[in-house]
């Protein structure tokens, strides 16, 4: 699993964050979420930036 | 006392008056309903009001399987400490937490008289002994905003029944339990499958809690669950309201250690009072609605369906629109499954790596990328399946 800062073309500004995993065929399967605290995705997202040092989202280009 | 108005079986109308100001309307010497200083109640003396919207819980009767279509999937987690959960029929979602054995689920037309769908989880060929602290557990999670009217948390908080057919292959005692968004009170009934493989209706009252924090937003109200199987820390004692995160006793069947072992539920109810009414059977658009505030997908009726329409904002880069058709719970996660094709001039172009540019809880706008060529920015563009009845776009704000 990774997830990846998703930047607007609207605003310019990081307004959500993609979330890949791998499947058990070795496809992937991508979310996008947007930053919104009701957002159980967005919440799940915070906690994995909690766990550890180590997960950091991947800047976006 | 009260004055009597009796449909008597011998006489007929019989009429028993008396001055207390109270009205009781009967049917051969019984009480149905009272007319009193408080208003209109039934012979309990509860309040009789509004039945539209009693049923706090949605796609109760199964209908609804957005995600699924009536296929069947399988759960499994890959250790004996893995948390994984799936979203079965609308509104429903499977958890389980350390059980290795693959778990089946799937909306099937085998349901009691007056319904037409249930809910079917089966247990894989093989057996497992759960651990103490692993479960699987169907359930419910009610928004807030439509369980704040039972006032729970305080000292007027009210009391539910939930009502349901359960139809399973092994017989005994299985749980029903409620929790809050912080699973720190909880609540554990407890029901009888009494034979197997046969509909059976199963009612459970519950007094409300007049403790804990429930919240009554668009977060976590109630957690209504239906333990299938809980290792010895979810144990607790049946019937009554405690700390901590609850949802078995310690009697309870396991469902796993059976194997090829069935559960099947539908007219699932969960309404205010004392006792158990008839299932409130919604318009299949309404029940629709009620889902989509809390999943949405477009596609799968037509091989090159039209998704979204959008704007060139770069030579290869779309930004799209997609409408809600209700408001949801929350600003949702954007999905998609199979391929989608792009308007660029005449060409239809491969469209994907979708991400949220601007997401609320009516509208969603979203980024894509085309390959194979370019447009102009500026020009105008449509999104639409490419040749599959398995593309869609999914929006989720599940609980």
């Amino acid at each position: 699993m990774k997830y990846k800062l998703v930047k607007s073309v609207i605003s310019n500004k990081i307004v959500g964050v993609n979330k890949t995993v791998e499947l058990e065929d070795g496809e992937t399967s991508t979310i996008s979420i947007p930053f919104d605290e009701a957002n159980t995705d967005y919440q799940a997202y915070i906690e994995w930036t909690k766990a550890s040092p180590m997960n950091v989202a991947e800047e976006t280009e | 006392m009260a004055t009597i108005i009796n449909a008597d079986t011998s006489n007929g109308l019989k009429l028993t008056s008396d001055t207390s100001g109270d009205l009781e309307l009967q049917s051969g010497g019984t009480t149905k309903a009272k007319i009193t200083s408080s208003g209109l109640q039934n012979a309990s003396g509860s309040a009789i009001t509004s039945q539209a919207g009693k049923n706090k819980i949605i796609n109760g009767d199964m209908r609804i399987d957005q995600r699924n279509g009536g296929a069947s999937n399988t759960l499994v987690g890959t250790s004996t400490s893995h948390s994984t959960s799936a979203m079965m029929t609308d509104r429903w979602q499977l958890f389980l937490h350390g059980i290795t054995n693959a778990q089946t689920y799937q909306q099937v037309t085998d349901a009691p008289a007056g319904f037409s769908h249930s809910l079917k989880i089966t247990n894989n060929s093989t057996t497992q002994s759960v651990g103490a602290g692993n479960a699987l557990t169907p359930r419910q999670k009610i928004e807030g905003l439509n369980t704040a009217h039972l006032n729970w948390g305080t000292s007027d908080a009210k009391t539910i029944t939930i009502s349901f057919w359960v139809k399973a292959s092994v017989t005994g005692t299985y749980p029903v339990s409620i929790s809050n968004n912080a699973f720190d009170r909880a609540y554990v009934s407890t029901y009888t499958v009494s034979s197997a493989n046969t509909w059976e209706k199963k009612t459970v009252t519950i007094a409300g809690d007049t403790s804990g924090t429930w919240l009554t937003s668009n977060s976590l109200g109630i957690n209504v669950m239906f333990g299938l199987d809980a290792g010895t820390n979810f144990d607790t004692t049946a019937n009554e309201w405690v700390a901590g995160s609850k949802r078995s006793i310690s009697s309870n069947v396991h469902f796993v250690a059976n194997a090829s072992a069935t559960w099947q539920i539908t007219g699932v109810q969960l309404e205010e009072g004392t006792s158990a009414t008839p299932f409130e059977h919604l318009q299949y658009g309404q029940q629709m609605q009620l889902c989509q505030r809390y999943f949405y997908s477009i596609g799968g009726t037509a091989a090159y369906e039209f998704m979204t329409h959008g704007m060139y904002v770069g030579t290869t880069n779309p930004l799209l629109r997609a409408e809600l058709p209700v408001k949801m719970r929350a600003a949702p996660s954007l999905g998609s499954t199979g391929t989608f094709l792009a308007k660029a001039g005449n060409s239809n172009l491969a469209c994907a790596s979708f991400s949220v540019d601007q997401s609320a809880t009516q509208t969603f706008s979203f980024s894509a990328t085309i390959s194979g060529g370019t447009s102009t920015i500026g020009y105008a563009t449509l999104m639409f399946a490419n040749n599959s009845t398995a593309t869609r776009l999914t929006f989720s704000a599940e609980l």
